[in-house]
């Protein structure tokens, strides 16, 4: 019998999805009947449509639609609600950052929230094809965001940089998808977990698919070695889209593969797969901290201490199990809430975007912006993963689950590097604290919305760090619900 | 009192946001009471706790007070939870009195600081945080506290950031104990792992319950002393602990003295348990212990600077604890931490009190005279030199005798024991001999300093010279805690007894009546002669005798001068190779994949024209790099 391909409760089920889409199109009306309007009140209507969305959440039922291939669950749930933090905080930086560069206009909000609405297919798509279909929306968003600079050099090199390289990886997505189709007849996760119960995984083809598809996501995650481009493009980038797209797209990319490799976990432990995961997180670690400590530009620091953040996550994928997936999922929150408030102090350094944001451009801060400073040094403390905050909780829950995996010695690396990682962090600190500013450096320019989002960031780290077990049981549980079935 | 003992970190943590939110623009007075009474608000709620606990408990129990729990994921987690028994209710009353009299002291020593409020709202939250650090119930709580003393440290030591050789004396600080960080976490995993909690009294019963492996309990042991070398600053990562006194006085006092620097010899009193069950790691821990005490007092007998030359005395001081806690003295080690909180905290806070006299002036080879110009200060110096060389009945002279007496009698490795008691003696002969150097060159003999300087010579104002007073009083009496059998009463080995439960195999540490009585009189024997022979060089002789050593044997002179070159040493072998491999990977790197990119020219050359325009970084390299990771991989797995 044919499935009907619209269950009862769909739109409930893409509540939030709906929201995000009209709200996009509402943004671009305005914008396009009056652009005045547009610029006054895109950004915080952006916001309410984030919220809103979040929201939503609450009338979504969870189960399987669109013919099986489109999840509602828990596991969703906490990676949705990633997602809009994300598209919160970095709305909320972009506003003053866009009308300081003479850039705002409604466009750049809707496709923030089309973007958010592709990574929330990504996380929900049971279908390889659902997936690659949302990737393929974040892209198309994230290649334009990031050329919005538009009469800046290295923005636009940023965006067509972005745009050659995901053309390229995006091929071994879909090439590798094609080698999985042919070997196992099908796409689907539960085509493929049927397959690999039985199968042994010596077939070639499959080590091939896997290896191209890993690639692929490899580069969106910014894992090394397929990281390179990450540093030149958040360089380029507006700010607060390379702060958005230093997480949250990453977030999107993790709970795919944590499917995927859910699916293949019956013959994971047996091929060579999880040593090539493996030798990426190390590669990823090594790399990004070590080349974090020779950079001076901020932006290419954080790209690097990004790389190298990646890896600590792929730690914990190199066996899915619950409580790993429930690590994976509180480190994401946990780093959109440091990473882009760090980036986002970055973006109200009031300096000509074309030039690099250095340390030399933080220095005092903590004294000429107290309160930039104190996010700045919270944000540092949590990534370099100090305790009392998130970053502490979140990186120890990390390395934990690999411990108990039993990948030891890929834990001991982890926690190695992320202790040369506190030199690089620390160093910002001093710079905030123990540097006086350089004449003619300019007071960085403040503003409700940029303090607002620093305000949110620097709650969530405490609060994670402080008082982690609401977070963790909801990860808990959903994390369990997702790998029941 | 006994259930809000969360209450006692609190209140100077409270202390620190208000001056560090309102102290710039709410003026000095409101400073100094705001901080004043964050740490005498700890003392005293912590002094009702330990009243209160003396009521409840007879029997030295642990009293635990759970606030939340503050994670838990599958079988294992850990609670926020503050814990009150013997050896804390020490460290308590240790951190917090002598914790308010250095706060009193830097009030009058701080007062023509510019950062006067930053300095307080830092020493309030490091008094927040050592309270966690002591309070804690478990390994992970207390290496929150742990971290948070770290960095209070590090924002302390760099306080006259315009001085660059500050700043980066707080990074290197921070940075070394980071190393004994890694020892830590990996310990606490471990705990995770194998014991399957990482609350202290539940790691101790998995632990003297068995059927754990030996080998883990041993890696465990020496991961946390790993951890305890970092922030005790022993061999081999004591190097921060002299260059942190770039930071001020009173935080070198009471930060890299009497409290932050004794968190390892606490922690590995702490584990008792685990460690007596692995003796290798014990004598591991005597060992480096006493190669520190020795090592350390060498290098203090040629510094210049008044307060390296305390520096170094605190590295040494801190190896005689670990050589206690080493050899299964695990009072005795708790014991030399009591009084070397007293004695060091006066030395330090005295320093301060002579630099301040001499107009900011540090090296002592242009002091001299000062004795009848400071009195006060030249009295309490006086006496805690007399405590920290060993005379008794000076506090100094009973917990250095214990713990020299225990390592000539440890039943866990004899014949070590033997040479540990050896090397502690000759480092308790050098002490003596350096400590009176420092005292005749600084207050005997002529004025070496400026005209200008000498008229400014006065003594300190009286919130400085009373916690001196005090402290010296405590230096003189703090010994009767822990007197020897053959002569009183140990009050203090009883109080801690319940803490020491008996292992299997490894009951209490006996010390015969004989050694006891030996050893005591070797050890006066011995102080009594590094006195003389310091007394006999540099009383009235000024700096004859060190330049006639200078001339005699140049090159152990400048050997120790340049503390046997091991800042020089961690440079070339550990901090030069790791900056030039990141430059190595960031740049070499780019340049190979240039280089292939070159080589295989031809199969990009389409890409090439229409990528031209870029500026940095180059798509092509990043494609075939791309492209090249595939391959390998592809070739690695298929």
């Amino acid at each position: 019998m044919i499935q009907p391909l619209l269950e009862a409760g769909w739109m409930n089920a893409i509540l939030p999805e709906l929201v995000l889409v009209g709200g996009g199109l509402l943004l671009l009306m305005i914008e396009g009947f009056s652009p005045k309007t547009s610029r006054s009140i895109s950004g915080p209507l952006a916001v309410i449509l984030l919220i809103a969305a979040t929201w939503a959440q609450n009338f979504t039922v969870g189960g399987t639609f669109f013919g099986n291939t489109y999840q509602i669950s828990g596991i969703t749930r906490v990676f949705d609600l990633t997602f809009l933090l994300a598209g919160i905080l970095a709305t909320l930086f972009a506003r003053e950052y866009l009308e300081r560069e003479g850039i705002d206009s409604g466009e750049f909000y809707a496709l923030l929230l089309w973007g958010t609405v592709g990574m929330m297919m990504m996380a929900k798509g049971l279908d390889l094809l659902i997936v690659i279909l949302g990737l393929e929306i974040l892209s198309i968003c994230i290649f334009v965001l990031l050329g919005y600079h538009r009469r800046l050099p290295v923005s636009n090199e940023a965006s067509l940089k972005y745009f050659l390289m995901g053309a390229f990886a995006t091929g071994f997505i879909l090439y590798g998808t094609a080698l999985f189709y042919g070997a196992t007849r099908s796409t689907h996760v539960d085509g493929l977990r049927q397959y690999f119960l039985t199968a042994d995984g010596s077939n070639p083809i499959l080590t091939v698919a896997f290896v191209l598809l890993v690639a692929g996501f490899g580069f969106k995650l910014a894992l090394a070695p397929f990281h390179p481009w990450a540093p030149d493009v958040y360089q380029g980038a507006p700010t607060p889209v390379a702060a958005w797209l230093s997480v949250a797209p990453k977030a999107a990319t993790l709970i795919a593969l944590i499917r995927l490799f859910d699916a293949m976990a019956p013959v994971f432990q047996r091929t060579q797969w999880m040593l090539m995961l493996a030798a990426m997180a190390v590669l990823s670690m090594i790399i990004g901290n070590a080349v974090a400590i020779v950079q001076r530009d901020l932006k290419r620091m954080l790209a690097y201490s990004g790389i190298a953040h990646v890896g600590y996550m792929m730690i914990a994928l190199l066996t899915v199990r619950d409580e790993s997936v429930a690590a994976v999922a509180i480190y994401a929150i946990t780093y959109a809430l440091m990473n882009i408030g760090a980036f986002g102090v970055v973006s109200m350094l009031g300096k000509n975007q074309n030039d690099p944001q250095t340390l030399d451009d933080i220095a005092g801060l903590g004294f000429r912006r107290p309160f930039f400073g104190l996010a700045m040094a919270l944000c540092m403390f949590s990534l370099a993963g100090l305790p009392p905050t998130a970053g502490f909780i979140s990186k120890f829950y990390i390395f934990k689950t690999a411990i108990e995996s039993g990948h030891t010695t890929v834990a001991f690396i982890g926690i190695l590097m992320s202790i040369v990682s506190v030199y690089y962090y620390l160093r910002v600190v001093y710079y905030l604290y123990m540097k006086e500013a350089a004449d003619g450096v300019p007071v960085p320019v403040s503003g409700v919305f940029a303090t607002g989002a620093l305000a949110i960031s620097m709650i969530g780290i405490l609060l994670i760090g402080i008082f982690p077990t609401p977070l963790f049981q909801m990860a808990g549980n959903a994390a369990r619900e997702l790998l029941r079935q | 009192m006994l259930n809000t003992l969360w209450l006692i970190p609190i209140v100077p943590f409270a202390g620190f946001l208000l001056n560090g939110f309102f102290g710039k623009r709410a003026g000095k007075s409101f400073v100094t009471a705001v901080a004043l009474a964050g740490s005498l608000g700890a003392a005293l709620l912590g002094t009702w706790a330990v009243i209160e606990y003396n009521a409840h408990y007879h029997h030295g129990e642990r009293h635990l007070n759970v606030v939340y729990n503050w994670f838990t994921s599958g079988n294992i987690g850990a609670d926020i939870a503050f814990q009150l028994d013997p050896l804390s209710i020490i460290m308590l009353m240790v951190v917090t009195w002598v914790g308010f009299l250095i706060h009193l002291y830097s009030v009058g020593y701080m007062s023509h600081e510019e950062g006067y409020w930053r300095y307080f709202a830092y020493l309030n939250l490091f008094m927040a945080m050592m309270l966690i650090l002591i309070l804690g119930s478990s390994y992970l709580f207390m290496f929150v506290g742990w971290e948070g003393v770290g960095l209070c440290s590090y924002l302390l030591i760099g306080f006259y950031y315009d001085k660059d050789f500050a700043a980066a004396a707080g990074k290197k600080a921070f940075i070394v104990n980071r190393i004994g960080d890694f020892g830590f976490l990996v310990a606490m995993f471990l705990m995770f792992a194998y014991l399957g909690s990482v609350d202290f009294m539940k790691v101790q019963q998995a632990a003297m319950a068995g059927g754990v492996d030996s080998a883990i309990i041993t890696a465990i042991c020496l991961l946390l002393f790993l951890g305890a070398t970092g922030k005790s600053a022993q061999i081999p990562l004591y190097v921060w602990l002299p260059d942190a006194m770039a930071g001020p006085t009173p935080v070198s006092a009471l930060i890299h003295a009497a409290t932050m620097v004794t968190a390892g010899v606490y922690m590995v009193a702490r584990s008792n348990v685990l460690y007596r069950l692995s003796p290798i790691a014990m004598m591991v821990v005597a060992l480096i212990g006493a190669a520190t005490a020795l090592f350390a007092a060498t290098i203090g007998l040629r510094q210049n600077d008044i307060k390296k030359v305390l520096a170094y005395s605190t590295v040494s001081q801190l190896g005689f604890m670990f050589m206690g806690v080493g050899v299964g003295a695990f009072a005795a080690g708790v014991f030399h931490l009591v009084t070397h909180a007293f004695f060091k905290a006066c030395l330090f806070l005295g320093s301060g009190s002579v630099i301040h006299a001499m107009s900011g002036e540090q090296d002592i080879r242009r002091m001299g005279g000062l004795w009848k110009k400071i009195p006060i200060t030249a009295w309490t110096f006086l006496i805690a030199t007399i405590a920290i060389a060993g005379f008794p009945p000076f506090a100094g002279f009973f917990s250095k005798d214990e713990i020299l007496a225990s390592a000539w009698s440890t039943h866990f490795f004899p014949g070590v024991g033997k040479l540990v008691y050896v090397l502690g003696t000759i480092a308790a002969f050098f002490t003596a001999f350096y400590m009176f150097r420092l005292f005749y060159l600084t207050f005997f003999g002529k004025f070496r300093g400026t005209h200008e300087q000498e008229h400014h010579v006065h003594e300190s104002p009286a919130t400085m010279t009373v916690p001196l007073i005090i402290l010296a009083f405590l230096s003189i009496v703090g010994g009767f805690i822990g007197l020897p059998h053959v002569i009183g009463h140990n009050w203090l080995a009883e109080w801690m007894h319940p803490l020491i439960p008996d292992v299997e195999g490894h009951g209490p540490l006996h010390i015969a009546g004989v050694v006891e009585w030996t050893v005591m009189i070797v050890s006066a024997l011995v102080a009594l002669a590094g006195f003389l022979l310091a007394r006999s060089l540099y009383r009235g002789r000024e700096l004859a005798a060190d330049e006639s050593f200078e001339r005699r044997s140049p090159a152990v002179a400048r050997t120790l001068e340049n503390k046997y070159y091991v800042d020089e040493f961690y440079g070339a072998a550990v901090v030069r190779p790791l900056a030039a491999s990141s430059r190595f990977l960031w740049k070499v790197i780019d340049a190979i994949i240039d280089g292939i990119a070159a080589m295989l020219g031809f199969i990009v050359r389409g890409f090439g024209d229409l990528l031209r325009f870029f500026q940095t970084g180059n798509v092509r390299n990043y494609a075939l790099m791309f492209f090249l990771g595939v391959v390998v991989f592809l070739f690695l797995l298929v």
